[in-house]
């Protein structure tokens, strides 16, 4: 058998079964090390072109994966390059981020993935991953431990044809210009400080001009003026981002200058919001091109939860893998509660 | 805790005897009520003698198996077929145990008397209870349920987060960012003729946050240092004055990036409700949890989500409400719950009772807090392979950390 028809076994097991049937854990070792081997060539930028499909936050939501696919086109026709934040609070993320790995292995040069904040060994351990892989395979933590080692891998952002920067969460106030990034040595588990952690972490604000601390004690706002001067320096036009639910599926920030795509519909089964997958067909600017609420170019394909998931919902089966929280829409949930 | 029997376990053998005298009066009104042509087995006899077996058997069973103790509770109740706000709950055939004050005489009506628009949520035929979510509902769930008791009607709804455009609405009314899921229109509303109006809803509740937070993330200080060596680094004239000063600053005081206007970024709420025509005050009176402990049946049961923050990964901070109507009482409980990782967990409950017989109003309003590491600590001790999902259990951590607070008020 080639390493493709191994591949193409692997994605029958998630994409014609009902439910998705899980992979053996020996498997998932060795598709992660594949993807390992081939993530150390690929700089911390990837440098990819239009047309593509953008994917913000999936969340282990698997059933609204395999939407977008039905939305968007099934690879390898259509590209898609995925913001990150695979895993956690959705009840597949184990199903999720392996059908990811194995579109990558399959079509290298048709599907991008980078990291978001939630591909981290301490996020996971918070919020549901860990509990997930310890349910589904016996209480063994080996499924979590090939796959955080293989998130270290994961490259930071994207350029789109020269003109548009991706990542999953947005600017950093230690980086003027894209090539701090690309000197980053990635291959580690994301710190709270400096350029990697911002990336993922930091989020746009309308109401300012600079970088604000959070009152939280760590993390990054950008303001307006922070986004046109990136822009400016690094030749750019756009920076298109993740990290933030919305009640929409996506939210316009300064006239298109930078996008939020969130693409977990209904997240974690009661937030009742819209998702949405951006389409770059291409990036041929002109004078107009950027208005206030359309690019050119670009378009929100806008959708909501798949109906596979009504089940799960009203089971509340549990987000966080723990049955006694979040069960807020169990229809036999009546409770003695004091 | 959210089941009884676990509750007072000690108890459970008295309350197993109660009931077997209770079901022994039961047996026999029944058996001399039967019909009198008594040819071959009585049907009613039949019937009496499982109802008793299962009173025998019900507190034996695991805790978790709430429905078949509500299936056995009341018979369907009729439904409201001419003049649907006048139902009277039908006393049921056989004894439950230990069951509140007569059933008799209380005026119920679903929906509730002033629901507006047409009701979603009807009764169920085999329980009686108000069918939540509706039958009929598609996802996400928008359910707007209700039910009359008495003087008291109550309303629950259930919608989305909200959405940019109701967002910009609010942007004048919060001067701090507003948690990430905010369920601007849920809300949980009890209403009195009488009385007055008892509700809780998020937007309500953010105003009362206090002007700033205690906490700061785990990693704080770790940040905080990364940035002063940077500076100091940056530096020319680092005379070993000012290095000293700058340990002493905070960090927006040692860079030029400030921070945003502070503001409590746990959302610890101090909501004890929005009450309007309702006076509470102190009372010694204890919360009446032995009316809680008995399994009168419920007639409507709903819980809901008020708003909820991860802040930053950084943990969990959500509000929510949970809501039993009994036949002669309700309970209410708006809970604040708070887990900062690796820093520190938090409640507070505001729990309202209402005796829907009397109209006596109690409100409970408990804080507690306690330090991580004390509480994972205790749980490392029994050798669990995933310790750190049981601090996601607001439930399991309302029972395992001590309480800082408790005041009970009431009406009367």
């Amino acid at each position: 058998m080639t390493i493709s028809n191994d591949l193409d076994y692997c994605l029958t097991q998630l994409l014609d079964f009902k439910p998705a049937k899980l992979l053996p854990e020996e498997t998932i070792q060795s598709i992660c090390h594949d993807l390992k081997v081939q993530l150390l060539e690929t700089p911390n930028i990837m440098t990819i072109s239009s047309p593509i499909t953008l994917v913000g936050d999936i969340h282990g939501q698997f059933h609204d994966l395999l939407e977008i696919f039905k939305i968007g086109g099934s690879p390898p026709h259509t590209n898609y390059l995925f913001l990150g934040d695979y895993v956690d609070r959705g009840y597949y993320s184990i199903e999720t981020i392996c059908l990811l790995i194995l579109l990558k292995l399959r079509y290298p040069n048709r599907i991008f993935l980078i990291r978001g904040n939630h591909e981290s060994r301490t996020i996971t351990t918070n919020y549901g991953f860990y509990s997930e892989v310890l349910n589904k395979y016996n209480g063994s933590s080996r499924v979590w431990q090939y796959i955080t080692d293989l998130f270290d891998y994961l490259p930071l952002g994207a350029v789109i044809d020269n003109k548009i920067f991706a990542t999953h969460g947005g600017l950093s106030p230690s980086c003027q210009i894209l090539d701090q990034i690309r000197t980053v040595d990635r291959f580690r588990e994301i710190p709270h400080d400096g350029i990697m952690a911002d990336l993922v972490w930091s989020d746009p604000d309308l109401e300012i001009r600079d970088f604000k601390l959070s009152p939280r004690g760590a993390g990054y706002l950008f303001g307006a003026e922070v986004m046109n001067k990136f822009c400016h320096e690094n030749d750019v036009v756009q920076l298109i981002r993740a990290h933030q639910l919305c009640n929409e599926g996506y939210v316009n920030y300064w006239e298109g200058k930078c996008l939020t795509v969130w693409s977990a519909p209904n997240y974690c089964y009661r937030c009742g919001n819209k998702a949405s997958v951006l389409e770059i067909l291409h990036t041929n600017y002109g004078k107009n091109s950027f208005q206030k609420d359309s690019v050119d170019g670009q378009i929100f394909n806008v959708f909501e939860a798949s109906p596979e998931n009504d089940d799960d919902t009203i089971n509340g089966k549990s987000v966080n893998g723990n049955d006694n929280v979040d069960s807020f829409y169990k229809s036999k949930s009546v409770d003695y509660f004091l | 805790m959210s089941d009884l029997p676990s509750q007072e376990p000690e108890k459970a053998g008295s309350r197993q005897k109660s009931s077997v005298n209770k079901t022994n009066e039961a047996f026999v009104s029944t058996v001399r009520n039967a019909p009198n042509k008594t040819t071959g087995i009585d049907a009613v006899h039949i019937n009496a003698a499982r109802e008793m077996v299962k009173l025998h058997t019900r507190d034996r069973l695991p805790t978790n198996s709430v429905n078949n103790r509500i299936n056995t509770i009341p018979k369907p109740l009729p439904r409201p077929s001419n003049n649907p706000h006048s139902t009277q709950l039908p006393q049921s055939s056989f004894a439950t145990p230990r069951p509140s004050a007569s059933l008799k005489n209380i005026k119920m009506s679903i929906p509730a008397k002033g629901h507006e628009g047409p009701c979603t949520n009807p009764q169920c035929a085999h329980c009686g209870t108000v069918i939540i979510p509706a039958p009929k509902s598609s996802f996400p769930i928008m359910d707007k349920p209700s039910i009359t008791i008495n003087d008291w009607s109550i309303y629950t709804i259930k919608r989305p987060i909200l959405s940019s455009q109701e967002l910009d609405d609010l942007e004048s009314r919060y001067d701090f960012p507003l948690p990430e899921m905010i369920f601007g229109n849920n809300k949980v509303r009890l209403v009195s003729d009488q009385f007055g109006t008892i509700e809780f809803n998020g937007l309500d509740a953010l105003d009362s946050l206090n002007k700033e937070s205690d906490f700061k993330v785990s990693y704080h200080r770790e940040w905080l240092e990364a940035r002063k060596n940077k500076m100091l680094s940056e530096s020319f004239d680092t005379s070993e004055k000012k290095s000293k000063e700058i340990s002493n600053l905070d960090l927006s005081k040692i860079t030029d990036i400030e921070t945003i206007k502070n503001f409590d970024w746990t959302y610890s709420v101090n909501y004890k409700g929005s009450i309007t025509g309702i006076e509470f005050k102190p009372t010694n009176d204890p919360f009446p949890i032995d009316r809680l402990l008995k399994p009168d049946p419920i007639l409507f049961f709903d819980e809901s989500v008020l708003f909820e923050d991860e802040l930053g990964d950084n943990g969990i901070s959500v509000l929510s409400t949970k809501i039993r109507v009994m036949p002669t009482c309700l309970l209410l409980l708006c809970r604040f719950f708070l887990k900062i990782d690796n820093v520190s967990l938090r409640i507070r409950d505001t729990r309202i009772f209402i005796d829907l017989e009397t109209n006596k109003i109690f409100r409970e309003y408990k804080c507690q807090d306690c330090e991580y590491d004390e509480v994972l600590s205790k749980i490392n001790s029994k050798n669990l392979t995933d310790p750190k999902s049981l601090l996601r259990d607001s439930n399991w951590v309302a029972n395992n950390i001590p309480v800082n607070s408790v005041t009970t008020e009431t009406n009367m």
